[in-house]
C-alpha cells in the first residue's frame, strides 16, 4: 500500500538520519570526549544554579529559601522602574556613557596595537608595551584620589598644561559639561594598554611572508596596514566587537561610583549606581536579579543582532 | 617523548572531574533543608538534656567585626574557659558586610551572637524572621547591671530599634557620641590675622574666612589660601556643619530630623534657616573664600588641604578626630605651627551656639532565631554579654588583652603596647577589641579604663559645657528606603544652591515643593509618627 | 634594512607618541611607589610625587609584618599558577572541538555555552552549590568554580578556527587522533593566544577576593587580596565609631601604598616574560614545518 510505503520510507529516512548522526558522533568521538568536561562544568556551575533566576519574580524571604519564597509577579520590575522619579534620565545616561565608551574606547587598543606593531626598536617597544598595561592593575578606588589631584583646576598637571597653552583651566570632575568626557578618557587611559594584548596576539599570528610579498609589489606602509594587517586581525576585531556590544548597559559602575559627586549626578547617574542606591539597607536579591534579567535581555538581543550583521559582512561570528 | 602517557594522565583528571560533578548534582537537591554551615558547630545547638555543671561546652557562633585571624586567640581561649563555651568565629569584611552576611543567612548559617550595625538592619532582619525576639523585660532580667546603665543613659534606647512594637536586640550606647562636632583652626593663621582666640560667632567666623583668603595668613606673598573646604564628594551632609549649626539646624543628613519652631518634625534643608545658611554659603562661594574644589574633596583630601595650609578651618570632627587625626597630621607637616579646637558658633541673632552630636544611640547585639528555642544557649549568651559589659576583668581582657603583655595600666587608663594601638591589628592577632569586646568604649562603669588621662583631659577641655543637639528622630523610619532618590535630590540641590545654579528665593521654594512631592512629605509624616511613639 | 626618509619620520612619530603615552601611564605607579617610600608628612603633600624626598621603609616594614600576608601570598600564588594552568588545559580542550565546523550539533553546544554569558543563577544558588560540593575552606574553591571563562573560551575557539587545516591533516595522516593533534599541533601553534588568555586568567586569579571572603573562613587559606582590602578599604571609614585606633591614620596613606606595591608588583612581572609570544612571525617556524 502507498501509505505503508511512505511510512517505511519515512522510517528509513529517520533511521538513516540517526545512523548518520551516530556515525558523525563516532567519527568525532575524541572531539566529544574533549568537549565533555566543559559541558559538564557548564551544566554544574551555570545551569544547575539557574533556578535562582526565579528570584526576579519573587519576594525573597531568607527563611523560606529561593524555592519557598512567594511569587510576586512583576513587582520587582515595577519597583525598579517606578521608585525613581526619573528612570528615563538614568537609562539615557547609561546608554550614552556606554556608547561613548564603545565609540572611543573600542578602537583605542586596536590603534595602539597597530602603532606598537610598527615600531622597529624592539627594546623600546617592549618597554612601552609593558608600561601601557600598568594602570589596569590599579583599582578605581586608588586611581580616583590620584585623578582628583592630577585634574585639579588649580594645581593639577593637566590644567597646568592647559593654562600654559593659554586656555582657561577646566574642572574636569566637577563640571557637568566635562564629566562624561573625563570618564571616557580616564577609562581609555586605564585600560587601553591592557586591551592591546589580544590584538598583539592576533598580530603575532600574521604570516610575515605576506608583507614580504607586498613589499615586492611596492606596497607602502599604509597599504600594508590596510590590505594585510587589518584584514588579518579583522576576525579578532569582529568577535571582540560582538562581545563588547553585549555590555551596552554596563557603563562602568566602579569608575563612576568612585569618581562622581553631587554636582554631576544628573549626567552620571546610571542604572548600576541607581540599583546600588535602591538596594542599600534592603535584601536586594529580587531587585538585582530583575535588573540583571532586564539588562541581559537587551544584551542578548544586541549580541545576536550584531552577530548577524557581522556574519553578513563576511566575518566569522559567534555561532 | 612520552606524550601518550601524559595524555592518559589528563584523561584521568577529566574522569575525576566528571565523577565530582555527578556527585554534586545529587547533593544539590537537599540544599534547603540542611541547616547551619558547619556541622560540628551545629550539633550542640540541639538543646541537650543534662544540667550538671561539668557538662559539654555550649557551641556559640559569633558574629562581630575586626575579628581574630586564628581560632585559638588568647581572648577566645579565656572566654571559652571562663564560660564553658566553644566559640565559632564568623568573619566578615566590613566593606562588604551585608553582601556576605545575606548569602550566609540565605544558606541558613545564622550566627548566635549577631552584631547589628543599625536599627535599619534590625528592621530588615527581624521582618525576615532571622532574629530571635528579645523582650526588653527579658534583657532587664538577664542583664540587670547593664540594663540599669542603659536606663540611666537614655531609657528611649530600648525603643529606637523596635520592630512593630517588638524588641529584637540589646542596644549599645556610646558615651562619646554625645560629644559635639567642633571646628578646628590653624592657630598660627588666626594669630597672623589678629585673632588670639577661635571665632565664637558666625560674624567672627565670616571675618576669619575672608581674612584667611585675602590677608595672606601663611605669609608667602601668594593668594593661594582659602577659608574652608568641605567633603562634598563622599559625605555631603557633613559639609559646612558648623554653619548650619550656627543657624540652629542640624545638617541635611537624609535620615536626620529636628523640630521646627511649631514643634513639628521637619527636614533641616527645607527650613527658612537653611535658606539663610545657603545664602551665606553661596556668597562665600562667590567671593572665593570657600575652596571651589570642595566639589571633589573627600575625607583624605580635606585633611591634606588643612595640613598643607590650603584652608585654615577643618570642620567635621568629634573631639578625638582632632586629637588623633587632624592635629597629628597638621603637626607632622607643620611642626612649628599651632592648632586649636574651636567652639560652636553663636547664630546671626546672637543665639548661643550648639554643636551637632550623634547622641547615645549606637549599634546593637541580636541573637539568631535558632537561639529563641534554646533557652540554655540564650541564657549563656546573656551571661557572657553581662560580664563583657560590666565585669572589669572580662571587659579588659576582651577589649584590650592581657595586662602587662598587651597593655599597661596608667592612672587606671589602658595604654596598649604600640603594635596593638590599632584595634584591627589587636583583634587579628590576639582577638582583643570590638570582636569579643562588644562593649569596648561603650560601658559607663568601664569608661575610666578606655581613656588615658591625657586623652580624657583633652576631651573635657574641648567638649565640656558645650551645648549639643542631635537627630530628633532616633528611631527607624522605614519609609526612607522607599524613596531612594530623595537623598540624591537634596544632595544635588545642596550643591546647586551653593554654586548659584538655583536661586534662593523662588528656586528654594520650588525645591521644597519638589522634595515634598518626591516622597519627602511621606517620610516626614512617618518620622513624625516615630517621634510620637518615643515620647 | 635601510629606512627611507618617510619611514624615519614615521618611526620618529611613533616613538614620540608611544613614549608620551607611556609617561602618562606610568605616573600612577611612580606616584604610589614614591608615596610608599615617603614619610607621612611628605605623603600628605599635595601635587605630583615623582620620588620620595625623605626616604623611609617604615611603611614596607608595617605592610610586611602582618603574618597573614605570607599565607595570602602562598594561596594567591597557588590559585594563580594552578588555576591558570588548569583553565588553559580545559578551555583548550573544549575550544578545539567547537572550532570544527562539521562537529555534530556544534551550534547547539555553542549556544549552550554562549547563553551562560547572559544568565546566571546568582550568588545564593552558587554559594549553596559550592557548599554542597564540599569546597568550603579548600584551596580548590579558588580553581574549580572559575575553571572556564566563556569570553576566553570563545576567543580561543576563534583563534583555533584560523589555524590552517592542512597542518592538522598532516598529523592525522601520521595516525594521531584528535586529542593528540590538539596537544601536539594546535596548542603549540596557538602560543600567542594562549599567552593572552593565560594572562587574563592569571590576573583574574591574582586580583580575586570575593570568593575567598564568602567561601573561606580558615585564615590560613585566605588569599592576599583579602588582607590588602583589610588594610586599604576598611581604613576608609574612619567615620565609624572607634577612638583609639585613629592614630594609625597618620601613616595610613604610606602603608596603603606600600601594601599595594607589594601586592601588585609580582603579577606585573608576568607580562614581560610573556612578551616573547607576542612577536610577529613567531609562528613562521611551525608553519613551515
Amino acid at each position: 500500500m502507498a501509505t505503508d510505503r511512505i511510512a517505511t520510507k519515512g522510517r528509513q529516512l529517520i533511521q538513516t538520519h540517526f545512523r548518520n548522526r551516530i556515525a558523525a558522533y563516532v567519527k568525532y568521538k575524541y572531539m566529544i570526549l574533549l568537549l565533555l568536561p566543559g559541558l559538564i562544568w557548564y551544566g554544574v556551575f551555570f545551569y544547575a544554579p539557574l533556578y535562582g533566576i526565579q528570584l526576579a519574580f519573587k519576594d525573597f524571604r531568607i527563611m523560606d529559601g529561593i524555592t519557598g519564597s512567594p511569587w510576586i509577579g512583576l513587582d520587582n520590575f515595577r519597583t525598579i522602574f517606578r521608585a525613581s522619579s526619573d528612570f528615563s534620565t538614568i537609562l539615557k545616561n547609561t546608554v550614552l556613557i556606554s556608547f561613548y565608551h564603545i565609540l572611543f574606547g573600542f578602537p583605542a587598543p586596536i590603534i595602539l596595537a597597530l602603532l606598537f606593531n610598527e615600531i622597529r626598536f624592539k627594546v623600546f617597544k617592549r618597554i612601552t608595551q609593558t608600561i601601557s598595561y600598568l594602570p589596569h592593575f590599579l583599582s578605581w578606588v586608588v586611581l580616583s584620589g590620584l585623578l582628583i589631584t592630577i585634574l585639579s583646576p588649580s594645581s593639577g598637571i593637566v590644567n597646568e598644561l592647559i593654562k600654559a597653552l593659554g586656555f582657561e583651566p577646566i574642572y574636569f570632575l566637577g563640571d557637568q559639561r566635562y564629566f562624561r568626557f573625563t570618564l571616557v578618557i580616564s577609562a581609555i587611559w586605564k585600560e587601553v594598554g591592557w586591551g592591546t594584548i589580544i590584538y598583539l596576539a592576533a598580530l603575532a599570528s600574521v604570516n610575515p611572508h605576506l608583507y614580504e610579498a607586498a613589499v615586492v609589489d611596492g606596497a607602502g606602509r599604509w597599504k600594508q596596514t590596510w590590505h594585510i594587517t587589518l584584514p588579518m586581525i579583522m576576525p579578532t576585531i569582529a568577535i571582540m566587537f560582538i562581545l563588547r556590544i553585549g555590555g551596552i548597559l554596563d557603563a562602568g559602575f566602579d569608575q563612576i561610583l568612585n569618581l562622581y559627586n553631587p554636582v554631576v549626578y544628573e549626567v552620571a547617574d546610571i542604572i548600576d549606581t541607581y540599583i546600588y542606591r535602591v538596594g542599600i539597607g534592603q535584601l536586594q536579591y529580587g531587585i538585582t536579579t530583575a535588573i540583571g534579567l532586564f539588562k541581559n535581555a537587551i544584551a542578548i538581543t544586541l549580541v545576536l543582532g550584531t552577530n548577524y550583521i557581522v556574519k553578513k559582512l563576511g566575518q566569522e561570528g559567534l555561532i | 617523548m612520552s606524550k601518550p602517557k601524559t595524555l592518559v594522565a589528563k584523561l584521568a583528571l577529566v574522569l575525576a572531574i566528571l565523577m565530582l560533578a555527578a556527585a554534586c548534582a545529587n547533593a544539590e537537591k537537599n540544599t534547603n533543608e540542611t541547616n547551619e554551615g558547619n556541622p560540628p558547630a551545629d550539633e550542640s545547638s540541639n538543646p541537650s538534656g543534662g544540667s550538671s555543671q561539668d557538662e559539654e561546652p555550649i557551641q556559640i557562633s559569633w558574629l562581630s567585626w575586626n575579628g581574630p585571624e586564628g581560632d585559638d586567640s588568647p581572648v577566645q581561649q579565656y572566654l571559652e574557659e571562663r564560660f564553658n563555651v566553644k566559640i565559632k568565629n564568623v568573619r566578615l569584611e566590613r566593606a562588604q558586610w551585608q553582601q556576605q552576611l545575606n548569602i550566609k543567612l540565605a544558606a541558613k548559617e545564622i550566627p548566635d551572637v549577631f552584631w547589628l550595625w543599625s536599627s535599619e538592619e534590625i528592621d530588615m532582619y527581624a521582618k525576615q524572621g532571622v532574629l530571635a525576639e528579645l523582650p526588653v523585660d527579658l534583657i532587664k532580667e538577664k542583664m540587670p547591671r547593664y540594663s540599669e546603665d542603659v536606663d540611666q543613659g537614655d531609657p528611649n534606647l530600648w525603643k529606637y530599634a523596635l520592630v512593630e512594637g517588638e524588641s529584637y536586640a540589646i542596644p549599645l550606647y556610646w558615651p562619646d557620641g554625645q560629644t559635639p562636632f567642633l571646628p578646628g583652626y590653624n592657630e598660627s593663621w588666626l594669630k597672623a590675622i589678629g585673632y588670639d582666640h577661635p571665632p565664637t560667632t558666625l560674624e567672627e567666623f565670616e571675618d576669619v574666612l575672608y581674612k584667611f583668603r585675602n590677608d595672606d595668613p601663611d605669609g608667602n606673598g601668594v593668594k593661594d589660601t582659602y577659608g574652608m573646604t568641605a567633603r562634598a564628594k563622599d559625605a555631603l551632609p557633613q559639609a559646612f556643619n558648623v554653619v548650619f549649626n550656627a543657624f540652629g539646624i542640624v545638617p541635611p543628613y537624609d535620615n536626620m530630623f529636628f523640630y521646627d519652631q511649631e514643634d513639628n518634625i521637619t527636614f533641616s534643608m527645607i527650613t527658612e534657616e537653611a535658606r539663610q545658611a545657603f545664602k551665606l554659603l553661596h556668597k562665600w562661594y562667590e567671593d572665593g573664600v570657600i575652596d571651589p574644589e570642595f566639589i571633589t574633596t573627600d575625607y583624605t583630601k580635606m585633611r591634606q588641604d588643612f595640613a598643607n595650609g590650603r584652608v585654615g578651618v577643618i570642620d567635621p570632627g568629634l573631639w578625638y578626630h582632632h586629637q588623633n587625626v587632624f592635629e597629628p597630621e597638621f603637626k607632622a607637616v607643620n611642626p612649628e605651627q599651632d592648632y586649636v579646637v574651636g567652639q560652636p558658633l553663636n547664630g546671626p541673632n546672637g543665639e548661643p551656639g550648639k554643636g551637632l552630636s550623634y547622641g547615645l544611640k549606637n549599634n546593637y547585639i541580636g541573637m539568631g532565631i535558632q537561639v529563641e528555642g534554646d533557652t540554655k544557649k540564650r541564657d549563656k549568651i546573656f551571661e557572657i554579654l553581662e560580664a563583657l559589659a560590666t565585669d572589669e576583668e572580662t571587659y579588659l581582657m576582651a577589649s584590650y588583652g592581657r595586662e602587662g603583655i598587651d597593655y599597661t595600666m596608667e592612672d587606671g587608663g589602658v595604654v596598649p603596647i604600640p603594635e596593638y594601638v590599632d584595634s584591627q591589628v589587636r583583634g587579628a592577632e590576639i582577638g582583643a577589641g570590638p570582636y569579643y569586646g562588644l562593649f569596648m568604649t561603650k560601658s559607663f562603669p568601664m569608661l575610666k579604663h578606655d581613656l588615658p588621662k591625657v586623652k580624657s583631659d583633652y576631651k573635657s577641655n574641648v567638649t565640656e559645657g558645650v551645648p549639643t543637639f542631635s537627630n530628633a528622630v532616633m528611631g527607624n523610619v522605614p519609609e526612607l528606603a522607599a524613596y531612594p532618590d530623595l537623598k540624591k535630590l537634596s544632595d544635588s540641590y545642596f550643591m546647586k544652591f551653593i554654586l548659584g545654579e538655583v536661586d534662593l528665593d523662588k528656586g528654594f521654594d520650588d525645591f521644597v515643593e519638589l522634595w515634598k512631592k518626591s516622597g519627602g512629605q511621606e517620610v516626614l509624616e512617618a518620622a513624625g509618627e516615630v517621634a510620637q511613639s518615643l515620647n | 634594512m635601510a629606512m627611507t626618509t618617510g619611514e624615519k619620520w614615521f618611526q620618529g612619530f611613533a616613538v614620540v607618541l608611544s613614549a608620551s603615552l607611556s609617561l602618562a601611564m606610568i605616573y600612577p605607579f611612580i606616584h604610589m611607589i614614591s608615596i610608599s617610600l615617603s614619610t607621612p608628612a611628605e605623603a600628605l603633600r599635595p601635587g605630583i610625587h615623582l620620588y620620595p624626598r625623605e626616604l623611609t621603609l617604615d611603611a614596607y616594614q608595617k605592610a610586611l609584618t602582618s603574618n597573614g600576608m605570607w599565607y595570602g601570598f602562598q594561596n594567591t600564588i597557588f590559585r594563580t599558577v594552578v588555576g591558570t594552568f588548569l583553565s588553559l588545559v580545559f578551555m583548550s580542550m573544549a575550544a578545539y572541538p567547537l572550532s570544527k565546523k562539521d562537529l555534530p550539533d556544534r551550534n547547539f553546544f555553542m549556544m549552550f555555552i554562549i547563553m551562560t554569558m547572559f544568565f546566571s543563577g546568582g550568588l545564593i544558588p552558587t554559594y549553596l552549590l559550592v557548599k554542597n560540593l564540599g569546597l568550603f575552606d579548600s584551596r580548590w574553591v579558588y580553581v574549580i568554580p572559575v575553571l572556564f571563562n566563556t569570553f576566553s573560551l570563545i576567543i580561543l575557539r576563534n583563534f583555533f578556527m584560523e589555524i590552517p587545516s592542512e597542518l592538522e591533516d598532516s598529523a592525522k595522516i601520521d595516525g594521531a587522533n584528535d586529542i593528540r593533534t590538539l596537544f601536539s599541533i594546535v596548542i603549540p601553534l596557538s602560543k600567542p593566544i594562549l599567552a593572552t588568555v593565560g594572562l587574563w586568567s592569571a590576573v583574574m586569579h591574582w586580583n580575586a577576593w570575593f570568593d575567598a571572603l564568602i567561601y573561606v573562613q580558615d585564615q590560613s587559606k585566605v588569599v592576599l587580596q583579602v588582607f590588602i582590602r583589610r588594610l586599604i578599604v576598611e581604613n576608609q571609614d574612619l567615620e565609624i565609631m572607634k577612638m583609639m585606633d585613629d592614630q594609625k591614620s597618620l601613616n595610613a596613606e604610606t602603608v596603603k601604598a606600600a601594601v599595594l606595591m607589594v601586592a601588585t608588583l609580582p603579577i606585573l612581572l608576568l607580562y614581560p616574560f610573556l612578551q616573547k609570544y607576542f612577536i610577529q612571525g613567531i609562528l613562521v617556524g611551525s608553519l613551515k614545518g
